[in-house]
């Protein structure tokens, strides 16, 4: 009697779980995602529709005009041009920082971000290259020759004064040279967002978004990854290598991005936003639609004092604040007062354990793009 | 007493259900190797990182380079296909058992509960007499070939998978996995996606009968197993168990491996019915009464009792050594592996490390993945032997390295080597993983508890 009943209780949940599988694998037409009770689907068409993609837009807009204006201050010369290409470009990197975390798909297929953005950049094999007359882009000693670090230094660090820096385009030995540098490096990044947009309206977009599930290749991992990498970009490269964090505290004030421009700062913090953006869910008008934080909410992801969305909202007030407070430019701060810099790394190190520990975890997501078994 | 047990264990049984267990062992492994090949895990794991995380007492167990690891898994796949065919039977389960648990010992990485059963499995295969009907062994030399195998031989097997459920059941008697169903909570949430079931894993009472149907599954299925009039229904249970399994997790082979391994169950005429069919396919006549009596006589039966006594005597000490470490297992993970704790906890943790230069007190801040693979980096972070072995790896590079800065030069010394790690368990935050003051470079390997461990509550 005893064994019968014992069989019957566990047999019981088996056996209704056996009904849920085989019909499970008859009708698999049906939209995954639409009786659950957090729309994954609808999340996922946000991302792509109106995140990812204006974001890739909007970059390539940017680039387009700062395109013209290169070509408009190749032809003519002067320090009106100059600065008019100085504010295209500006707002061309600044726009970059909202494309950077979407490193996957087609952008990984061009390599956009080592293109767009390899600081510090490499100026003696810049000046090699004009020198030489002529170079080919995308090979790998000239990544780190290119993208937008490398028009900081054509355009900010070429000589002392602005004056010097236009005649080095009108009239100073090699000035064709140098334009036509200036000019290929902007096409370089120009058909590279060019071929991502299309690849996402061309198909991407669509695969994209039936990426479900949280496994290697799904569009969730894909995210919650990049924007991880992302985030430890900016504690790194932007601000802790230049302050000397791998290099036995010895400060490397040049290795900060745009260092000619002097800009670093606001880019760190544009950075930050924009993955503030992509955690939110935000457009680039800052218009809310369903996001990571929505996803964690539901799924009542728990931080060591409440939510670990309040968590992370913290994290990211706490580390903009530190970034405010340093003085610009970057490169002068991290001499003058490291330890405001420091305050700031400390900040976005934190945050980085909340994004690749406690969001991926609570999201079931590996922090890898390598496939292997688990038990 | 002991002579009626020992006389239960050498009663003669028909050999059929271990034949059988041979061949579809020796296929599931042959299957899992070649896919190990195809998805370019040996070059993935085995060739292109820089470093490997030993194991405790197996440092000796290093990668043979691209030509020995393709060479090592060439053997695997050789060895497997001949257990399968029972061809060369007790060298090639020797090979296969060697090969296998190398290729398993070069980095804790990959450690996963089924790769230890297996090498398990493939031990207790190389003391079996499952090469001695349905195998080209016999036809090879017929003089092999008998009918009835003392029933201990089969036992065994049966008594292995029941260690494995057994055990995986027990350690699912605890509070987060019944009442806080955790980790299945989270994991089911990412499982959405599934067609038609997907659409209940939000809601919230399902992660409980699943983790409430497991647990009972993995106790009780043994049982109902051997009761030969729930087998078919047990055996049905184990299908769903671990097809639903595999369609939740990514677990490779492992669902499989156990549907096929529990067909040992079933009934020598079960298993003897498929031997005929099969070998009606080949046009092989049914065997011969008196061969189909001849009884196995091992050479050296006390030696394979003592060995394994002494093999299952050390997997038991191995699955409860945990009792001897202090604090919580899923936190500390002391006594973890080879525990049969398959899938219960979703854990997870980031490790930033500092070499300290002994001298000047620069500090150097390590960016993991420029050492590891990012499977290996996630690993790491929160087993705290890996941690540590991580941390020795780094005293050895960076002592006595010189760093180029612009034109200058300056040399590492007696560098101190701390990490400060924050692991994440089930859906509580992150917290405070290991004493980020301690040297790791002056701790030591071993069994000794690690103090360097903090508690979970603190």
């Amino acid at each position: 009697m005893m064994i019968s009943s014992v069989k019957t209780k566990s047999f019981f949940p088996l056996l209704a779980l056996f009904a849920v599988l085989t019909t499970a694998c008859k009708k698999d037409d049906k939209d995954p995602d639409q009786d659950s009770s957090f729309d994954r689907a609808a999340m996922r068409a946000h991302y792509a529709d109106d995140i990812i993609l204006p974001a890739y837009l909007d970059f390539q807009s940017e680039m387009a005009e700062v395109m013209i204006s290169a070509g408009a201050f190749v032809e003519t010369p002067n320090a009106e041009n100059l600065n008019a290409l100085r504010d295209d470009w500006k707002d061309a990197y600044k726009s970059w920082q909202s494309c950077s975390m979407f490193e996957f798909g087609p952008a990984a297929d061009v390599v956009l971000r080592s293109t767009c953005n390899t600081f510090p950049t490499d100026t003696a094999q810049i000046q090699n290259n004009i020198n030489a007359g002529s170079w080919q882009l995308g090979t790998a000693a000239n990544i780190p020759a290119a993208g937008l670090p490398a028009i900081d230094y054509l355009l900010y660090g070429l000589a002392a004064s602005d004056e010097g820096i236009v005649e080095l385009y009108a009239t100073a030995p090699g000035f064709q040279s140098r334009g036509e540098y200036l000019l290929d490096v902007v096409a370089q990044m120009n058909t590279k967002i060019t071929s991502v947009v299309n690849q996402w309206n061309g198909g991407y977009a669509t695969s994209f978004k039936q990426k479900s599930g949280t496994d290697i290749g799904s569009a969730l991992s894909l995210m919650v990854n990049d924007l991880n990498f992302d985030y430890e970009l900016i504690k790194n490269a932007k601000i802790g290598i230049p302050l000397g964090i791998q290099t036995l505290g010895i400060a490397r004030p040049n290795y900060v991005e745009a260092y000619y421009s002097g800009m670093s700062k606001t880019l760190a913090l544009e950075s930050l936003r924009a993955s503030r953006r992509v955690y939110l869910g935000q457009n680039l008008a800052g218009v809310n639609g369903l996001g990571m934080d929505d996803l964690l909410l539901f799924l009542d992801a728990q931080h060591t004092n409440g939510t670990l969305h309040s968590a992370i909202m913290n994290q990211f007030s706490a580390s903009e604040t530190a970034l405010e407070a340093i003085n610009d430019p970057l490169s002068a701060s991290i001499v003058d007062s490291p330890e405001v810099v420091e305050t700031a790394y400390n900040k976005l190190q934190q945050h980085v354990v909340l994004f690749k520990t406690d969001m991926a975890s609570s999201f079931g997501v590996l922090i890898t793009y390598a496939d292997g078994d688990g038990d | 007493m002991k002579q009626t047990i020992q006389k239960y264990l050498e009663t003669p049984v028909s050999i059929a259900p271990l034949a059988m267990f041979r061949v579809l062992f020796g296929l599931v492994m042959f299957v899992s190797v070649v896919r190990f090949i195809l998805k370019g895990w040996v070059k993935e794991f085995y060739i292109d990182p820089s470093y490997y995380f030993t194991y405790y007492g197996f440092e000796w167990v290093r990668p043979l380079g691209e030509v020995g690891m393709y060479v090592l898994y060439g053997v695997l796949v050789a060895s497997t296909f001949l257990v399968m065919l029972g061809l060369f039977y007790r060298v090639a389960s020797v090979v296969f058992f060697l090969s296998f648990t190398y290729a398993e010992l070069i980095d804790k990485t990959y450690y996963l509960n089924h790769y230890f059963f297996i090498s398990l499995m493939a031990f207790l295969m190389i003391w079996l007499p499952a090469h001695r009907s349905f195998s080209l062994d016999v036809i090879r030399k017929p003089s092999l070939r008998v009918g009835l195998v003392p029933r201990r031989t089969v036992g065994i097997v049966r008594f292995q998978l029941a260690m494995v459920y057994v055990f995986a059941g027990l350690a699912k008697l605890n509070y987060a996995w019944l009442f806080e169903a955790m980790p299945l909570k989270i994991w089911l949430a990412g499982r959405t996606d599934l067609p038609v079931l997907g659409a209940v894993f939000d809601w919230p009472w399902i992660p409980y009968v699943f983790s409430w149907s497991g647990a009972i599954y993995d106790l009780t299925i043994v049982y109902f197993l051997l009761n030969r009039k729930t087998r078919i229904w047990a055996y049905g249970a184990v299908i769903v168990f671990h097809v639903l399994t595999r369609m939740l997790f990514n677990i490779g082979m492992f669902p499989y491996i156990m549907i096929l391994s529990t067909l040992i169950f079933f009934s020598s005429e079960f298993h003897q019915t498929i031997i005929n069919t099969v070998q009606g396919w080949f046009k092989r006549t049914a065997e011969q009464v008196e061969t189909l009596n001849q009884s196995y006589r091992p050479a050296r039966k006390q030696l394979a009792y003592g060995v394994l006594s002494v093999f299952f005597v050390g997997q038991l000490l191995l699955a409860v050594r945990f009792l001897a470490y202090p604090g919580n297992l899923f936190w500390t993970e002391q006594g973890y592996r080879y525990s049969w704790r398959v899938m219960l906890a979703e854990k997870a943790g980031t490790a930033f490390f500092s070499i300290t230069d002994g001298n000047t007190g620069g500090k150097i801040e390590i960016e993991n993945r420029h050492y590891l693979t990012e499977t290996q980096e996630k690993m790491m972070s929160y087993q705290p032997d890996m941690i540590l072995q991580y941390a020795h790896y780094l005293y050895d590079l960076y002592n006595g390295k010189p760093i180029a800065l612009g034109n200058d030069t300056l040399i590492v010394q007696n560098p101190k080597v701390t990490a400060d790690v924050f692991v994440r368990l089930n859906n509580t935050g992150s917290r405070r993983f290991i004493d980020p003051t301690v040297d790791l470079a002056k701790e030591r390997e071993g069994f000794h508890n690690k103090s360097w461990i903090l508690h979970y509550n603190d």
